[in-house]
């Protein structure tokens, strides 16, 4: 008896449990998906103070994680209801009194009745098999969107706003220049990459370098940093040549003095230091064809020796070794022309390493600019109000020409012949910056002259060979170059970068060797003028 | 089978309502009492009927027995009342020859329905001896068991104010009873209608509608009703509820109540629930059945303790606080 009833009754109670599971599956994984996914949201908000990028393992890592969770959910919650719940389930809907759940417990119990009691429970199965007959699964329990669903959906939205959110946040800290502390590892490579510069010739090897200012993984404070410093790599190297074309100059003049050696002389004063050497040697052969080996004028071979050096040149030591050439009242020793052949050698590969610097720098400038790091002028050192000079009247722009509107000639002269302890009171020299007038041409102890004297080197020698400016003044004066007025404009306006950022208040010290030679080469300047 | 089934339940359903209508004629209002008392006496049961004077608990078992067409007995119980009196005694009868001879003389108990009218009035030992009789339905008197005849139906009445010179039934008594009912004071239309019947020339009396052999009939379909295994689950987890000590527990009964229900608070409810749910046609008993009959099942079975009655938390109140928030046993 109990067999009649039990196809129609599990029909029902099957498809309204199949229902139901669906129903709470869907509730139940757009709940867990809408935490889950507002949980990311979140994630991302907080990660975004600690640059934490979210590479392609670490989404796949997530991914699978929340795949993982929705089937434990979707198995959980599709087998915690069975065929008796949905019974009960579809009595509270139709209020059949617990009809078809005693109808399944009935079923599925192993327990025989028997006499009236058996009919009884027949008769209660035929009752449940006859109304469930008219009753559809789909009405007492429809399948339906769940609310959570719905947030779930929301919940995707938001993730994906916050995605695109976060993303813009991170493009706009690269792009807009959010200082973040640069780690030591950043600084020391892109330094390390830039001043490899001084020693590259080729060209692409220089734009291979370059590039790495254009690397988004190291930090602008970095970059800054090492731009910083391969600047005053470039401008030492700058320094040098100034010096050395200082040295050739005065040679030129000694030897256009000098019988037999006009031409060399001549050469020079053209700068073309390779002929000068060709003709030296031609000098040193017919002499050495002439003397025997025995007419030695007394320089010992410790001091001939001393001038082989691998260092830079001075003017003083070139000047040094043309002296001793003059000096000679006997024909020239050819081991002085030697050593002068030598000093010639050296300050050629000056020259050649200045204008490989020249290249890197005008590079190094153009990656720094398209970066947001344009040179750092004399602007950027900040007013006068900054430093320690006190003089109320503006300092003179030490040259008429046009484009030096900006004082930093005459800003640069006193700053750089200020001490750092020292308050300059304005009334002790030219405050235009004439050599004339600037007789008590202070120590320079100052911590921010590194740079500073390296660009006006740079600038004096540009001058120099700039035709237009009046080359008969070979006093050291400060003149307003091309390159210089294009410094000038393109730091004009840049206000990125605050006065901290300088020299001054960064405290670095000036090296020893640096700080002697722009002493040297300013005393050396007087020493000209006073003859 | 199916049919004659059917069939029975509707014959049972017709009797029922006969008798409660029959009843209903001279008892006003109470019809749930009135059905109830039949349910008892459908299932074996026996019936404790607290109600203040005056209210018919007496006139109610009058009426039933004769609707019923049964047996009935009366007994006042007073304090001087000796079991003896109940069930009879041994008396010395002499035969015509002059042999003398004990003879077991049945007492009242010897009925169909025996009405214990203010049955907290006797002593103890007398109570017991009535007791007996309704839950081994045999009573021993002289050295020999005397079976009761069937069916065998007590209604016990109490008196809840008089308590002077009373001996309460004890716990173990209490739970002798199926139900216990309350006749509660009738509402005033109620009483014009009490007034109307009760001072007309004749009395209104109620009329034969079942015999003896159609009650035990109905007893057999009543106790044939099947019941699922979850919703005896449910019965037991009301019981347990109102067990202090229980893990499961009511926090009520944890701190109103003295005592739990007893075993037979469950078949108590089983049994009513029964009969609860052939009357509602069904041929299957139900969570509703359950609750319908918890109150009259286990009100006498629930001790309170002396909080709750400093607090005037009656049984009933917890009883109603448990079937709310008991919850059906999942599977």
């Amino acid at each position: 008896m109990r067999l009649n009833s039990r196809p129609k009754i599990n029909q029902l109670v099957t498809h309204v449990a199949r229902n139901l599971k669906l129903n709470r599956a869907l509730g139940e994984l757009g709940f867990v998906l809408a935490t889950l996914l507002f949980a990311c949201s979140g994630l991302l908000v907080l990660l975004l103070p600690f640059n934490f990028n979210v590479s392609e393992w670490h989404l796949i890592g997530i991914i699978v994680s929340i795949i993982v969770v929705l089937v434990a959910v979707l198995y959980r919650s599709w087998s915690i209801i069975n065929d008796v719940d949905a019974a009960e389930f579809a009595d509270e809907r139709l209020g059949l009194k617990d009809e078809l759940r005693s109808a399944m417990w009935f079923l599925q119990s192993d327990k025989r009745l028997g006499g009236i009691e058996e009919a009884f429970v027949s008769t209660h199965l035929n009752r449940a098999a006859e109304k469930v007959k008219s009753i559809d699964a789909n009405v007492i329990a429809p399948v339906s969107f769940p609310q959570s669903g719905k947030v779930a959906g929301i919940a995707l939205v938001a993730l994906l706003i916050t995605w695109v959110g976060v993303s813009n946040i991170v493009v706009a800290k690269k792009s807009e220049l959010v200082l973040q502390s640069p780690s030591s590892i950043d600084v020391d490579a892109v330094t390390k990459t830039v001043a490899e510069l001084q020693d590259s010739s080729n060209v692409e090897e220089i734009n291979d370098a370059l590039a790495v200012l254009t690397r988004d993984d190291i930090s602008f404070k970095a970059k800054q940093q090492a731009l910083k410093k391969a600047r005053e790599i470039l401008d030492q190297i700058n320094m040098d040549a100034v010096m050395t074309r200082e040295g050739l100059s005065k040679l030129s003049k000694l030897l256009m003095e000098q019988d037999g050696f006009e031409g060399v002389g001549r050469a020079l004063e053209q700068g073309n230091i390779k002929e000068a050497i060709v003709l030296l040697k031609e000098k040193q052969e017919q002499i050495a064809a002439l003397a025997d080996g025995e007419q030695n004028l007394g320089i010992d071979d410790q001091q001939a020796g001393a001038t082989v050096r691998g260092e830079n040149i001075s003017s003083a030591e070139i000047g040094d070794a043309a002296r001793d050439l003059m000096n000679e009242t006997q024909p020239p020793d050819p081991r002085n022309i030697t050593r002068l052949i030598e000093n010639l050698e050296q300050a050629q590969q000056d020259m050649e390493s200045q204008e490989r610097a020249n290249t890197a720098a005008s590079r190094m400038e153009s990656a720094g600019e398209r970066i947001g790091m344009a040179q750092t002028g004399a602007a950027d050192y900040g007013g006068r109000s900054a430093t320690s000079d006190q003089a109320e009247a503006g300092n003179g722009t030490p040259s008429p020409d046009a484009g030096n509107n900006d004082m930093t000639g005459g800003s640069l002269f006193r700053r750089g012949s200020v001490t750092a302890t020292e308050e300059d009171q304005g009334d002790d020299g030219s405050s235009t910056g004439a050599p004339e007038g600037h007789a008590a041409a202070l120590a320079l102890e100052g911590r921010m002259t590194k740079r500073l004297d390296a660009v006006l080197r740079l600038e004096k020698t540009e001058v120099e060979g700039d035709e237009s400016i009046d080359s008969g003044d070979s006093d050291w004066e400060f003149q307003a170059s091309k390159q210089g007025k294009a410094r000038a404009e393109m730091v004009r306006g840049l206000d990125t970068i605050t006065y901290d950022e300088s020299d001054v208040i960064n405290g670095e010290f000036v090296s020893v060797e640096q700080r002697k030679s722009v002493q040297q080469y300013f005393l050396e300047i007087h020493e000209g003028n006073n003859r | 089978m199916t049919s004659g089934v059917e069939q029975q339940v509707r014959i049972f359903q017709d009797r029922f309502s006969q008798v409660v209508d029959e009843v209903s004629k001279v008892i006003v209002g109470n019809r749930e009492v009135i059905s109830n008392v039949l349910t008892c006496l459908l299932v074996r049961g026996h019936v404790l009927l607290e109600g203040i004077p005056g209210v018919g608990k007496t006139k109610l078992v009058q009426t039933l027995s004769d609707a019923t067409d049964l047996g009935f007995s009366r007994i006042q119980f007073t304090p001087d009342l000796m079991p003896g009196d109940i069930i009879g005694s041994n008396v010395v009868r002499e035969t015509d020859e002059g042999k003398k001879s004990f003879e077991f003389q049945r007492g009242p108990v010897f009925t169909n329905i025996l009405l214990a009218d203010e049955i907290n009035r006797a002593t103890p030992k007398t109570q017991s001896a009535l007791l007996e009789a309704m839950q081994e339905n045999s009573v021993s008197a002289g050295g020999s068991t005397h079976k009761l005849d069937q069916p065998f139906f007590v209604l016990a009445t109490q008196n809840p104010i008089e308590m002077e010179g009373t001996y309460p039934l004890p716990e173990a008594q209490m739970d002798r009873f199926l139900y216990k009912l309350r006749l509660d004071f009738p509402e005033a239309a109620d009483l014009l209608t009490i007034v109307e019947r009760t001072t007309q020339q004749d009395d209104l009396t109620a009329s034969h509608v079942l015999d003896k052999a159609e009650i035990l009939e109905m007893r057999e379909i009543a106790r044939a009703v099947p019941v699922a295994q979850p919703v005896m689950q449910y019965a037991i987890a009301i019981t347990l509820a109102t067990h202090p000590e229980s893990s499961e527990g009511h926090d009520l009964a944890k701190k109103y109540v003295r005592f739990g229900a007893s075993p037979r608070g469950v078949q108590s409810l089983i049994l009513g629930a029964k009969v609860n749910a052939l009357l509602n046609d069904r041929f299957h008993v139900s969570v509703d059945d359950i609750k319908a009959v918890s109150l009259p099942a286990l009100r006498h079975r629930v001790l309170v303790n002396f909080e709750a009655e400093a607090e005037r938390v009656d049984p009933d109140h917890i009883l109603e606080e448990i079937v709310r928030f008991v919850e059906l046993p999942k599977s």
